[in-house]
């Protein structure tokens, strides 16, 4: 397996940088397949009733823990392998993500084959979870490292595709269901069989094309900053030094708080719709509603990311800090004088600055700690979105189901998470401000620096403490 | 002086990296990417994408009829 190697995937003279981001999309367009797993949620609560749920059958509480367990073992994994990620190369680690999420599919296929629960948590969720972390950070660090003059647009095209994934994912397993089901069966081992594989393929399609730069090299007429400017360094901050900054867990807390803000309400947007414009808004209306949010959380990604190349990290989430808090604001108030429109486009701004934060942070990050370890750091920064993953839908969901207990209406049942969630960008501008350059104290020193760049490698790295 | 133990990985790690420098040596003589290259990596991504956001803006105009 040594074609996996690090060494093995330097780029030869000639090569193409615009190569690599459809690389990094093979692995996104894959991975992101989890935002469209509720697909199969109801026919898994049929698969011994066939027509309706039968005694014995899963519900979708037992289901929607799938989801759930995948989401957090992303965040921990990426956390975990990050450094590994880092040092062993982006083939290394898209090849185990491959692998990961298609034998996922495979062990998933088994438990619904079985009718066992357990099976499929353990498969989709832990196995299948891993591969989630391991190929969201994968291709990261690479796009950096060829794109120094764009990171914010390079990055932003990978993880526009995690985005974009469920366009693909949601109608695909719709029609494969569709294809493997009888009048007595219900086709979600077949698809989960099918998708196991052709996910594999095209994320080693990936794996293979992804190329390194070679050490020294640089984009034609770029010239690096010889001095670091106030808040874009030239040094490299080691992985877990990064950790003792004020810098890492300001960016955590923002991140954090713009991930609440739109998970949230992505969960909630049709039924949030529906209630607070009864009769305006019909169930058909809020199905395109939530189609139009995906396709501006995917646009988000780009936009935002290439946009901050220009106005800057720090003046990118202000925008988002401050257009979050007067959108959320806003929809109250659209809500009281029967405004869809301004409803509608409050959550699309929403809804983009949501993608957008996930795909403006490599960048941020490279910023502030450099490239070397950029990977490894974004994989600890993950963790946040595990955090907003429980944050978010319990905000919006439980405060809701309060507030109607308690006599409200529906349609003025989700005000007070929304003045909760303007004051929470509140709290992200404040952490967002204190942002400023990491100390020198955390750099890495100038002689290991020199070494590992000679070796193409990061796996002498010494922190600067050490 | 080496003992042993550790002369076995001077040597073991002086092969690895000689067999390193020789790959990459090997890789660097090859010619670089093709127009029709990029094409098809642009092509394999973009159409899968494509179709799906297309899907997607059928259903989202639901919204406003």
């Amino acid at each position: 397996m040594s074609f996996l190697d690090r060494s093995y995937s330097i780029a030869k003279p000639g090569f193409n940088r615009w190569v690599v981001p459809p690389a990094a999309l093979c692995v996104h367009l894959c991975i992101g397949q989890a935002y469209a797993f509720s697909v199969f949620n109801l026919p898994m609560t049929k698969l011994l009733g066939i027509t309706q749920p039968a005694p014995g059958d899963w519900s979708i509480p037992e289901l929607g823990w799938i989801f759930s367990i995948a989401i957090f073992v992303l965040g921990f994994s990426a956390a975990i392998f990050g450094r590994w990620v880092e040092e062993g190369g982006p083939r290394r680690a898209m090849f185990t993500a491959a692998l990961c999420w298609g034998i996922g599919f495979l062990i998933s296929a088994f438990g619904v084959y079985i009718h066992n629960i357990w099976v499929v948590y353990f498969g989709y969720g832990f196995i299948g979870g891993i591969g989630l972390g391991i190929g969201y950070i994968s291709p990261v660090s690479t796009l950096i490292k060829w794109f120094p003059d764009r990171p914010g647009m390079a990055t932003g095209m990978a993880i526009m595709g995690f985005g974009g994934a469920a366009f693909i994912a949601s109608p695909l397993s719709v029609w494969l269901m569709g294809l493997f089901s009888t009048s007595t069966h219900i086709g979600v081992a077949e698809t989960f069989i099918v998708l196991g594989v052709v996910y594999f393929v095209f994320m080693m399609v990936g794996a293979f094309i992804v190329r390194l730069p070679a050490p020294g090299w640089k984009p034609e007429g770029y010239v690096a900053p010889a001095q670091a400017s106030k808040l874009i360094t030239t040094s490299d901050v080691y992985v877990y030094d990064a950790l003792k900054t004020p810098q890492f867990w300001c960016i955590w807390i923002v991140l954090c708080i713009n991930v609440t803000a739109g998970i949230g309400v992505i969960g909630q947007a049709s039924a949030m719709a529906q209630e607070m414009f009864p009769g305006k808004i019909t169930a058909v209306a809020a199905a395109g509603f939530v189609g139009l949010m995906s396709l501006f959380n995917m646009a988000g990604r780009f936009f935002w990311a290439s946009t901050s190349d220009y106005i800057g990290r720090k003046n990118t989430y202000f925008c988002f800090m401050v257009l979050g808090f007067l959108m959320y604001c806003t929809v109250p108030y659209s809500g009281s004088i029967g405004s869809v429109v301004g409803f509608v486009l409050a959550f699309l701004v929403i809804i983009s600055m949501y993608g957008g934060g996930f795909a403006t942070v490599p960048a941020y990050l490279r910023d502030m700690f450099g490239t070397r370890y950029v990977g490894a750091i974004h994989g600890l920064l993950i963790t946040a979105w595990s955090m907003a993953g429980i944050f978010g839908p319990v905000l919006v969901n439980y405060i809701r189901q309060y507030n109607i207990d308690h006599g409200v209406p529906k349609a003025q049942a989700y005000n007070v998470t929304m003045y909760i969630m303007a004051g929470l960008f509140v709290i992200g501008f404040i952490a967002n401000a204190l942002i400023k350059a990491v100390d020198a104290r955390y750099h890495m020193k100038a002689d290991n620096n020199a070494d590992r760049a000679q070796l193409g490698v990061g796996a002498a790295a010494k922190p600067a403490g050490a | 002086m080496l003992t042993a133990p550790n002369w076995v990985s001077v040597q073991r790690r002086n092969r690895l990296a000689h067999k390193g420098e020789t790959h990459m040596a090997d890789t660097n003589q090859q010619t670089g990417t093709t127009g029709m290259q990029l094409a098809l990596a642009w092509l394999f991504v973009g159409i899968p994408l494509t179709w799906g956001v297309i899907q997607t803006l059928i259903n989202s105009m639901k919204l406003f009829q």
